[in-house]
């Protein structure tokens, strides 16, 4: 019985996996990636604080590399944190 | 002349300081010949994680445009002032004058935590409320109750022992 389950077996595949995938800044034309917005760079950053790779967002080469600059940023001004694990 | 970006974070105690630290800046670069295209005191954010054992700091932001001296100036004044707990200066191609997103959204950020608070203070009122009326309610019955056992009492006189044990759970009804 076991075997006949695992051959109709789908590989699950998250909210997130699914989601359309398309650069958000080239579509919405930004020229540069702001550190400031914090709304948008919690967008590409993982519950516990990792950068979203670009494979997983479908961002272009050109506003990752931007966007990576500006996530540190905004981390060393203490707008995003850096792990989840901040002692309180 | 080049452009720059600059943000700095100020100790909470010393929040009053920022708008004083953006003037004396601004002053520093106008002085040298510079330009101010944007200031911005953003005031008191809760910041992520802890700096130096504090939950919050006061923003600020300056866009100018000046030479190399009163960069320099500018640096030196941020290394040796105590109440500046952090600081980052950019390189920027272009003036920018538009209000910044942080503003905008720590104003959002403000507008909703006194949003909540408010929210939660009408909560605690009809708790209070609440509580209130129920201890009424129960001295009500207690008092209901105390009548109810007093007929009992004069109905068995025989049976006085059992009707005390009755009595003693509604006397600790009241005192809750």
């Amino acid at each position: 019985m076991a075997k006949k389950q695992k051959k109709n077996f789908k590989k699950r595949r998250s909210e997130f996996d699914n989601r359309p995938k398309y650069c958000k800044f080239t579509s919405l034309g930004i020229e540069e990636v702001d550190f400031k917005d914090i709304k948008l760079l919690k967008e590409y950053i993982t519950e516990t604080g990792k950068i979203i790779p670009a494979r997983m967002t479908g961002t272009s080469a050109k506003f990752q590399r931007q966007l990576n600059k500006a996530v540190k940023r905004a981390r060393h001004l203490a707008l995003i944190p850096y792990t989840d694990s901040h002692y309180y | 002349m080049r452009h720059y970006e600059i943000v700095f974070l100020v100790h909470p105690d010393q929040s009053d300081q920022t708008s004083s630290i953006i003037s004396k800046l601004s002053a520093l670069v106008t002085e040298s010949g510079g330009k101010v295209h944007r200031s911005e005191n953003i005031g008191n954010r809760k910041l992520s994680y802890p700096i130096q054992d504090h939950f919050k700091a006061s923003y600020g932001l300056l866009n100018i445009e000046c030479n190399q001296e009163a960069i320099d100036e500018i640096k030196n004044s941020f290394k040796f002032n105590d109440s500046v707990i952090r600081d980052l200066i950019l390189n920027s191609k272009k003036a920018q004058t538009e209000s910044s997103a942080l503003l905008s959204q720590t104003k959002e950020e403000s507008e909703k935590e006194s949003y909540e608070e408010e929210k939660q203070k009408k909560y605690q009122a009809e708790k209070v409320a609440k509580e209130e009326q129920q201890q009424a309610r129960s001295k009500e019955r207690a008092v209901a109750s105390a009548e109810t056992t007093d007929d009992k009492k004069i109905q068995s006189e025989e049976s006085t022992s059992s009707t005390e044990l009755k009595d003693e759970p509604s006397t600790d009804t009241t005192e809750k």
